[in-house]
């Protein structure tokens, strides 16, 4: 798995994340031979999970929305045809995410469809019934524009629509008044990481819109969709080489890169190469190769998404009556601007994952609790290496554990037989997937901002990943698709996945 | 903004985002081809535009409309009396 075994390619794929894989099987499945590296050991990025005390973690990879049958998760992966090696687990389609606001002493479940979810806070927050038709209708109408996310639609150009020139802080002053609404609307910033000064209202509908359809993950999380993803990328002929990065590209002629030096020194050459890694790691790669000012100031105008502080545990004795069946959620405030802030002084927002345990295996009921973190929690810090950070770092992470693991504890029924395991900071999540930040959904969203996507500069390049289109597992699973389109040629790409549809 | 502040700013973005040598921007100028910007560059005149005035451009018929710099100065105009009004 180390070293490619051509010194030629049709199409080479750097990242073996979601996006890439993605994209590699499909290339291959339209007749183009394919070579996909990663620095990783294994294929995967974000969406391996590890082990520790017998129990798997995810990384990367906790729920994701739209994911009934229809739905626009459930149709990608049949159009990657990994459908049926897939088992889609949904949430309590009556309480899938539930948030509670501390501060406010507000607590509500979020069931599944948007109808449900605006009558539910309707009920509860009768002054606002206009505002609440309208936004609803505006997420409809903002997903139905949007390239793909509407099941069964042609597929035209992801352009940017009106929507995504206004902020969502601007869209919830002009409409809402209620605090706690707005605040329950702003907790999707969970979810794509980019607070609601920042983000269009249209980049936050295409996400939103998808977690108030349903919501749920996959049996095996992470790893099962990453090994669906490589088997089926290896029987369609894609390549895969491990512990294998690309290092830099020779100039070519016309715009254009040349040959490929890999990390183990190998050179390898192609017509095409597409990039599903950090727009930042982009620019770097592609800036010898002659860029104009205005394409760096561009990604250099990019920055980082918020990240997470991740405690992990294992809970001990008997399962918990509807373990797993929600993503709990517990902020301190409800504006999400402030809260967003790492000078913000409060407790910051809190997202607690459940995994259920698997008696066949002996593997046992384990959480995962994702506080939001900032670069500038670890900038201390950030120049050291895996294994040689000094004791202040530890010190950070057993603190804010402990902290965690208080907020926790008058909170979930059965807090105190949690044995907690791990942790990770945004330093353990930089070093593992091998981004520039750690941050967990590549790039912030901003209003009227132009992603990375598609055909770069250098023009057998090409861009792909979560920071192009839509973050999150299912973005870049959509970035991948996407970007093949463009790549095969739009025809022959709606010809062949027409049947999908 | 008068029409000269417009031109010599979208200029300005020409020289110093796509290097291009100020003699060279006449109105009548092609962007495309006389100037040696491609379709593909589009999306990064789009963000230094943006950036420059200080405005949001979606990158709709008008933008792919435009041919020579002149036209890049008459949309100029147009998003700013849009702005205003
Ligand atoms: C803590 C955390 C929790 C998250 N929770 C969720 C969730 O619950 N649901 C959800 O939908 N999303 C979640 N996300 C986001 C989600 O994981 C990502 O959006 C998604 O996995 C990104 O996929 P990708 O293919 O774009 O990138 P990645 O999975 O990051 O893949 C990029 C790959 O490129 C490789 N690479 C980088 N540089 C090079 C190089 N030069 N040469 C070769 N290889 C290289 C890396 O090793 C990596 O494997 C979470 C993220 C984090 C960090």
């Amino acid at each position: 798995m180390s070293s490619p075994r051509r010194e030629r390619y049709d199409d080479v794929v750097v990242g073996a994340g979601t996006a890439g894989l993605a994209s590699a099987l499909l290339l291959a499945r339209f007749g183009r031979s394919v070579l996909l590296l990663d620095r990783a050991p294994a294929p995967g990025g974000a969406l391996r999970r590890f082990r520790r005390g017998g129990a798997a973690f995810d990384t990367g990879f906790h729920f994701t929305g739209s994911i009934q049958p229809g739905e626009l998760f459930d149709h990608l992966l049949t159009v990657l045809g990994i459908r049926s090696e897939l088992d889609l687990v949904p949430f309590d389609s009556e309480a899938g995410h539930r948030f509670r606001f501390a501060e406010a002493d507000v607590e509500m479940e979020l069931p599944f469809g948007l109808d449900r979810c605006r009558d539910r806070w309707q009920a509860q927050f009768p002054q606002e019934r206009e505002a609440l038709n309208w936004y609803f209708d505006a997420l409809r109408s903002i997903a139905q524009r949007t390239m793909g996310m509407e099941v069964g639609r042609p597929l035209t150009a992801f352009g940017m629509l009106d929507e995504d020139f206004v902020s969502l802080r601007s869209v919830l002053d002009a409409r809402f008044r209620d605090p706690v609404l707005k605040g329950a609307i702003g907790a999707f910033a969970m979810c794509y990481g980019s607070p609601p000064a920042s983000v269009s209202f249209a980049a936050h509908a295409r996400v939103a819109f998808g977690f108030h359809q349903s919501g749920g993950t996959l049996a095996g999380g992470g790893d099962a969709l990453a090994d669906a993803l490589a088997r089926a990328a290896e029987r369609a002929g894609v390549e895969i080489c491990c512990s294998c990065g690309l290092e830099s590209f020779a100039p070519g002629a016309d715009r254009q890169a040349g040959a490929a030096t890999l990390s183990n020194g190998a050179e390898v050459a192609f017509e095409r190469c597409l990039l599903t890694i950090d727009p930042f790691a982009i620019l770097d790669l592609l800036e010898p190769l002659g860029l104009t000012p205005a394409f760096r100031e561009r990604v250099q105008a990019f920055t980082p998404s918020v990240g997470f502080f991740a405690a992990y545990g294992i809970v001990d004795g008997p399962e918990p009556a509807g373990f797993g069946r929600s993503a709990h959620s517990e902020f301190a405030g409800t504006d999400f601007d402030a809260m967003m802030d790492p000078a913000y002084p409060g407790d910051r927002p809190l997202v607690l994952i459940e995994v259920p345990g698997d008696p066949a295996t002996g593997t046992p009921p384990s959480v995962s609790a994702l506080e939001l973190s900032f670069a500038q929690d670890v900038a201390a810090w950030a120049g050291t290496r895996r294994g040689r950070r000094p004791p202040e770092y530890r010190a950070y992470k057993q603190t804010r554990a402990a902290a965690i693991a208080r907020r926790l504890a008058g909170r979930a029924s059965y807090a105190d037989r949690i044995r907690w395991v791990d942790t990770a900071s945004m330093l353990t999540f930089r070093d593992y997937q091998h981004s520039r930040s750690g941050s967990a959904y590549g790039i912030m969203l901003k209003t009227g901002q132009y992603g990375l996507f598609g055909r770069l500069p250098v023009r057998n390049c090409y861009a792909a990943g979560q920071s192009a289109l839509l973050p999150g597992v299912l973005g870049a699973m959509m970035s991948g698709l996407f970007v093949v389109r463009q790549m095969v040629g739009k025809e022959i790409f709606d010809a062949a996945t027409a049947g999908a549809r | 903004m008068t029409r000269e502040e417009i031109i010599a700013k979208t200029n300005a973005v020409f020289a110093e985002s796509f290097e291009i040598e100020p003699e060279r921007l006449k109105p009548e100028a092609n962007v495309f081809l006389d100037l040696g910007l491609d379709s593909l560059d589009t999306v990064d005149l789009v963000v230094a535009i943006q950036k420059k005035f200080g405005v949001q451009i979606r990158d709709d018929e008008r933008v792919r409309s435009i041919r020579t710099l002149g036209d890049v100065y008459d949309f100029i105009a147009t998003i700013q009396q849009e702005k205003q009004g």
